[in-house]
């Protein structure tokens, strides 16, 4: 969540972050970003492999 | 301390007290108790294991003598672990204002530690240990067994957090010559609470256990499994963990705290707030970065939490701190810096630990407020939160 977190705040606004995160990630690290000021969308891309994009 | 509020909160040291940890803890206590007890303000301290050095410390008895003094303060040692330390004359005679509890094969500190947070937590059905050590090694794991065996005893039902090294008490197959079998202790109450009725949660963070080897991935399924850990130990995400945490309910730890409002504790928000202080240099060992994670994802999840560096903790903040390219180690000062933003987070740093040290904060981290123990004392227990947790790294 801290690596995240400081990707994050070197996003420029308007700008996205995207990665692809497996379910337990997408559910316990990049969901809580949605209630703290962030958009936060995911794709299932495999089986347990997802694509998410966070942007400010 | 202007503030009038009804407050009760209990202290629980069981590893060493250095005397600069003593000294700001009793000004802090003394601060927040006031002179008379008038103010409704109830503290009890409780204290085991190698804490009980301090008593008969010469740099620190004294310290424990005058806070026994102040009418709203009660200390508590564990007689048992006196007698093992060979202190229980020494403490008696040096300390007639410390409650020392009676020969009671083990059990009775924690009986009376139980009953205390059991009152103080009114209408709680559960006691909580967030378990940081490893067995053996430390005998912190004992002191865990100890409480939660009280607490089912007392038909609370226990709840188990393995954390940092705490993971390694889940390890099957602990055979120890000498000491009580760890993992076999924490097997039987998990099984012996979930069969009488209980419902015990016993659970360790998914990161720590992927790191030492207990959460392996499984190329078949891409999903990770346990590996060589106990059955009744669920491993978990600590967000998961943590979701316990809004709960009106006492977590213990190594060295930890709890204050609580009893005239708000039937409020409907009854989430108790987090303040966590952060003592360790910041790469030495894994307790700083493991601080700061757990103060993140509680602040995430909108548990407000306050972060304290104090003690060797400072150092986090000191200085430019640059992570050579080849290590694979997470630069604390970006990590607190890229968390200021975080509305449910507060960092704060003890001026006095500064002082002590001759060190002042790295200029890009300034913002940072630095309190005294009496704006310690004040942030403690001026306020409006039903209950408030401490745990210490």
């Amino acid at each position: 969540m801290i690596k995240l977190k400081i990707l994050l705040n070197k996003l420029t606004p308007g700008d996205t972050l995207t990665f692809f995160a497996t379910r337990e990630q997408v559910d316990n690290t990049c969901a809580p970003f949605s209630s703290n000021g962030y958009q936060v969308a995911w794709d299932q891309e495999a089986e347990n492999r997802y694509l998410v994009r966070i942007s400010k | 301390m202007e503030d009038s509020a009804n407050y009760s909160s209990t202290f629980f040291f069981c590893t060493p007290l250095s005397h600069e940890r003593i000294i700001w803890c009793t000004e802090c206590i003394a601060s927040g108790a006031g002179i008379t007890p008038e103010q409704g303000r109830i503290f009890t301290v409780f204290l085991t294991g190698d804490a009980l050095f301090s008593f008969v410390d010469a740099t620190s008895r004294e310290s424990w003598n005058a806070l026994s003094k102040v009418p709203s303060v009660q200390i508590v040692a564990d007689g048992d672990e006196l007698r093992l330390h060979g202190l229980c004359v020494s403490v008696a005679r040096a300390a007639p204002g410390i409650c020392i509890t009676e020969r009671g094969g083990g059990t009775l500190f924690w009986e009376q530690l139980i009953s205390h947070l059991a009152a103080e937590w009114k209408g709680t059905k559960k006691a909580a240990f967030l378990l940081c050590h490893p067995p053996y090694m430390s005998r912190i794991p004992v002191h865990m067994l100890r409480f939660l065996s009280g607490a089912y005893a007392a038909g609370l039902s226990p709840e188990l957090y393995a954390y940092l090294d705490g993971l390694h008490n889940i390890h099957n197959g602990q055979r120890p010559s000498e000491f009580e079998n760890i993992g076999r202790a924490i097997a039987t109450l998990a099984r012996k609470s979930g069969e009488s009725g209980k419902d015990p949660w016993f659970a360790a963070c998914s990161r720590c256990a992927t790191a030492r080897g207990y959460f392996q991935m499984n190329p078949g399924t891409g999903y990770c499994e346990p590996a060589s850990s106990i059955d009744e130990i669920t491993i978990r995400p600590l967000k998961e963990i943590l979701s316990r945490f809004p709960g009106f309910y006492p977590i213990l730890s190594h060295t930890s705290g709890g204050i609580v409002n009893p005239d708000r504790s039937r409020d409907q928000d009854t989430r108790p707030r987090l303040i966590i202080f952060i003592t360790n240099p910041p790469y030495g060992t894994e307790w700083t970065f493991g601080g700061l994670s757990l103060a993140l994802a509680t602040a995430m999840e909108g548990i407000p939490t306050t972060v304290v560096f104090i003690e060797h903790g400072v150092y986090s903040l000191y200085g430019t701190h640059e992570v050579p390219p080849n290590d694979k180690v997470f630069n604390v000062q970006e990590m607190v810096a890229a968390t200021l933003d975080i509305p449910s987070l507060c960092y704060l740093v003890h001026a006095p630990s500064l002082e002590r040290r001759g060190i002042g904060v790295e200029e890009h981290l300034i913002g940072i407020r630095e309190v005294q123990n009496n704006d310690l004392a004040q942030i403690l227990w001026d306020h409006d939160y039903s209950a408030t947790r401490i745990l210490f790294f």
